[in-house]
């Protein structure tokens, strides 16, 4: 159950000021297994203390009292000294913290006792989480790596080690999904794709008899080497058409979808969202009643990197999925937008509805 | 003389600590944890400490 971040929590704990409205959602630690390396190599450690009082007295290297007490006081040190070492262990296997809020990932290594990290994630960048458990132990014991794939060229940020990596993996999408949800609205994706139990990407593409389980296994492998999306490594396998998979991704999300190929644009509408913003969301506004935007993204994941600006002009959107490629063409076409063009749809502020909607400027599907 | 020298390292021992402990209170996120580990760390050191002394006494 989420609760409200303390300041002192998260500035004492991982040097990190809490936003207004920020809740801790979930901590996770390492596996207790990650400790017991320490533990044997504490065992190990404790080898001398007993072996090596017997070897000295057995070759009458401790001849007097003074000789026995110097012995003891240097035993007595070097058990202090690996108790000390066993608690620092401690202290740096239980202080690696991976902090999940309702708006960042926050990874706090101690590195050393002077050095500590803390690594930030934006949970609305979260694109793919990839699960991975390799070896004897890590299999036996159930725990594993969490990857966790942004937008962008960004490396995964990796819960190392974790334990029920599954579990955590569903657990970061539900959240991300939460808080994606919230960037729609009260009619959200989120809220909506929660209460249906949302298939996966994999399960409506063998629904629709697109892909098989082969097929599926085949792209996994390809991507496990590229580093490509899963849908990407259909195409590029041939296994699936882009449009496939824009109306899969429109299916997963029961959200429409729409071919930009042949679209009219309103400089007015496209002007609505700033270059940069389109650019970096892959988005596009396609068209508008005045209040409502209706926005083409690549996958719902975008929204919530587009909805602030629309807000912040007093506006909400509408999405619709769209191939990626042909988002990325039409920012290229549409931007930037020419001054006088970007005037002429204007009425009082708003867009007229007749001049814009989707239905006469562009086939939806 | 053999006092002096424990004396030194418990001395390193003691700065050691106050940098374990610390780090323990630091950066504690939620939880009393740290509070017990940072009591058992105290109690077993200075038993380990009282026996030492008990047994260079008795040698």
């Amino acid at each position: 159950m989420a609760h409200k971040v303390q300041t002192k929590e998260i500035v004492s704990g991982v040097r990190v000021v809490s936003r207004p409205g920020e809740q801790i959602e979930k901590v996770y630690r390492r596996h207790w297994a990650n400790f017991l390396p320490y533990i044997f190599m504490t065992l190990a450690m404790f080898i001398p203390v007993f072996l090596v009082p017997w070897l000295l007295d057995s070759v009458g290297f401790i001849s007097s009292a003074t000789d026995q007490q110097y012995l003891n006081m240097i035993v007595g040190s070097y058990v202090l000294f690996i108790w000390s070492f066993l608690v620092m262990s401690w202290v740096n296997y239980y202080y690696d913290i991976f902090i999940v809020t309702n708006e960042r990932i926050l990874d706090a290594e101690l590195k050393t006792f002077f050095t500590r990290e803390v690594g930030e994630l934006n949970l609305a960048r979260l694109q793919n989480v990839e699960v991975k458990i390799v070896g004897f132990l890590e299999t036996l014991l159930r725990f594993g790596d969490v990857h966790i794939r942004t937008a962008g060229q960004h490396p995964d940020f990796v819960f190392d080690k974790v334990p029920h990596p599954s579990v955590i993996a569903n657990e970061l999408l539900e959240i991300h999904e939460r808080l994606t949800g919230q960037a729609y609205g009260d009619e959200s994706l989120g809220e909506r794709s929660m209460m249906t139990e949302r298939k996966s990407f994999r399960e409506v593409l063998k629904d629709e008899g697109l892909v098989t389980q082969t097929d599926i296994a085949r792209a996994a492998a390809e991507q496990a080497k590229t580093g490509k999306r899963l849908g990407e490594a259909l195409v590029d396998l041939g296994m699936v058409k882009r449009r496939d998979i824009v109306d899969t991704i429109g299916q997963q999300y029961n959200l429409p979808t729409v071919d930009l190929t042949h679209y009219g644009f309103n400089p007015a509408v496209v002007a609505l969202i700033s270059e940069s913003t389109a650019r970096r969301a892959h988005a596009i506004a396609i068209s508008s009643n005045g209040q409502v935007v209706t926005v083409a993204i690549p996958h719902p994941r975008q929204a919530p990197e587009v909805l602030p600006e629309l807000r912040a002009q007093g506006l909400d959107a509408a999405f619709v999925i769209a191939d990626s490629q042909e988002i990325d063409m039409a920012i290229n076409q549409n931007y930037p937008i020419k001054k006088t063009e970007t005037n002429g749809g204007f009425k009082n502020g708003s867009i007229d509805p007749a001049d814009t909607s989707p239905e006469e400027e562009g086939p939806m599907e | 003389m053999i006092f002096t020298i424990y004396a030194i390292v418990l001395l390193i021992f003691v700065v050691l600590a106050t940098i374990l402990v610390y780090h323990m209170f630091r950066y504690n996120i939620r939880g009393n944890m740290h509070i017990l580990a940072a009591s058992v760390f105290i109690l077993v050191s200075l038993l380990i400490i009282v026996a030492t002394i008990i047994s260079i006494i008795a040698a």
